[in-house]
């Protein structure tokens, strides 16, 4: 079995930054989060009348964008620190 | 005259219309799709309609019992009684059936080797158990893993109940199939957005799953069995190469399975019947070899193979055994049968095959030196660990035992609350 391990002792690159799994997945969670909330503002009676009268689009869309929000900020104010800087 | 008759719990009316569809009957006899059971009854030369219907649950069954006819009395109806007793099975306590099954099958083949088993040689967790960065972020990996895993019940068990509530027929003989509820639960009340979000998801999850077993699977083969027996010493491009046909071959397996899979009604059956071949035995090798340093690579390799074995065995004779079947009949089309617990049965045959095997070899057999198991089996310490009492102390949510016995608690009080 693999092991993997950063040992080099220069700084992080930019494109490890930029691939920090918090970016994907807050990223993706926030441009999801709008179009449904687009999506929601926009529903036309019969798709609510479709989820039971609720608009599940705008609170779907709601909460992904702010799970989405909340990994951005996560990344923001932890940044990924190397093994070898601990 | 209508009766209303109580048969011991747990009794299932849709298997007893399956046995008697199946089963040939010199009455005339029809079932309909709603399971209304109707026949003609003879009660001392009179000549009677008899229609069953289930009202109850199969924890609290109850059948309605009518009987028509042109001269019927208390008298006949009595006798009806006692001729159609035999034909629904009325005289058999299942509930000795399922005590006794319930102590030794459930408990020790689901709730031990298959469970532990799923949750301990799963590839995708083991790997990163082993690569985590410390002792203690390696015991954390299958802790975290488990709080998710506590609410799965909540995403399968609570849409089905609903699909069955909201679509009509589903799962009888008219109406649409079990595997056809989540899909038609989308397309009644998902709107075009969430809808597309829940496609995603489900392509996710698909995918996710598919790419961890196949990135497992082709490390596996490329390190430990190509590089370790077959062609060692070669340069890092050749296994890099053999690597990525390894992807390709695993993925193209994992699509024939299918197929294979297609075959069952029940994924349920089918995942416990792969589970009981190969991670029941793999569990039992698993636990002998991480505490017992002296159990060599070829005890490994030939316990695998008999648990495998024994699980294959009890899988084509448990048709032809009585005690898999309720009330202990064996039915002419073997439909009957309790396919999970003969499973379960599987399972512990694997489990105990393979630890006797692997226990005798090992005894037989000359210990690998111990200087190549360091960090890897009980009591043999890493030595290039770094040393415990210099490790920086944890936040308190980070400690293991705080993560293990919460998710033992959640797990406790949830399964207390929907006893």
């Amino acid at each position: 079995v693999s092991h993997q391990r950063t040992d080099s002792a220069e700084p992080e690159s930019a494109s490890a930054k930029l691939f920090d799994l918090r970016v994907l997945i807050g990223g993706l969670f926030t441009v999801y989060g709008l179009v449904l909330i687009i999506a929601g503002i926009f529903s036309s009676a019969a798709e609510r009348h479709k989820a039971a009268g609720i608009n599940i689009n705008l609170w779907m869309g709601l909460g992904m964008l702010a799970l989405g929000l909340l990994f951005l900020l996560w990344w923001r104010l932890r940044p990924l620190i190397s093994a070898t800087s601990t | 005259v209508g009766v209303e008759v109580r048969p011991h719990p747990p009794y299932n009316w849709d298997v007893v219309c399956l046995y008697l569809r199946t089963s040939p009957s010199a009455v005339l006899e029809s079932i309909d799709s709603d399971g209304t059971y109707r026949r003609a009854l003879t009660l001392d030369g009179i000549d009677a309609l008899l229609s069953a219907q289930s009202l109850g649950t199969v924890d609290r069954p109850v059948l309605r019992l009518d009987v028509q006819g042109a001269a019927i009395n208390d008298g006949t109806v009595r006798l009806a009684l006692e001729q159609i007793r035999r034909t629904f099975l009325l005289d058999e306590d299942p509930s000795a059936f399922r005590a006794v099954v319930a102590a030794d099958g459930i408990v020790f083949g689901l709730g031990f080797v298959l469970s532990f088993g799923y949750w301990t040689t799963n590839f995708a967790e083991v790997q990163r158990a082993l690569s985590a960065k410390d002792l203690s972020a390696g015991q954390r990996t299958p802790l975290i893993g488990a709080y998710p895993k506590i609410f799965i019940p909540f995403l399968t068990i609570i849409p089905g109940l609903i699909a069955l509530v909201m679509v009509p027929k589903l799962g009888s003989k008219t109406g649409l199939p079990y595997n056809d509820a989540i899909p038609l639960l989308m397309n009644t009340f998902l709107p075009n957005g969430v809808l597309g979000v829940a496609m995603a998801g489900l392509l996710a999850a698909f995918m996710a799953g598919m790419a961890a077993n196949v990135s497992s699977f082709n490390t596996v083969f490329t390190y430990d069995i190509w590089q370790q027996y077959i062609r060692p010493d070669r340069p890092d491009a050749y296994y890099l190469r053999v690597g990525r046909i390894v992807t390709v071959a695993g993925v193209l397996i994992g699509i024939a399975t299918a197929f294979i899979a297609s075959g069952y009604s029940n994924i349920m059956n089918y995942i416990q019947l792969l589970f009981s071949f190969f991670n029941a035995p793999l569990f039992a090798t698993f636990i002998i070899a991480m505490f017992w340093k002296r159990v060599s690579p070829m005890s490994g390799v030939l316990g695998l193979a008999a648990g495998t074995l024994a699980a294959g065995i009890v899988h084509y004779t448990s048709v032809n055994v009585s005690y898999f079947y309720p009330g202990g009949h064996i039915d002419p089309a073997h439909a009957m049968i309790n396919v999970q617990m003969a499973n379960f049965y599987g399972a512990i045959a694997a489990f105990v095959v393979d630890a006797i095997v692997t226990v005798i070899v090992t005894l037989l057999g000359k210990p690998k030196p111990l200087a190549e198991l360091a960090g890897l089996v009980w009591g043999v310490d890493d030595p290039n660990a770094p040393d415990p009492a210099i490790k920086a102390a944890l936040p308190w949510y980070e400690s293991p035992k705080l993560l293990g016995f919460g998710a033992l608690g959640i797990t406790l009080v949830l399964s207390l609350v929907f006893l």
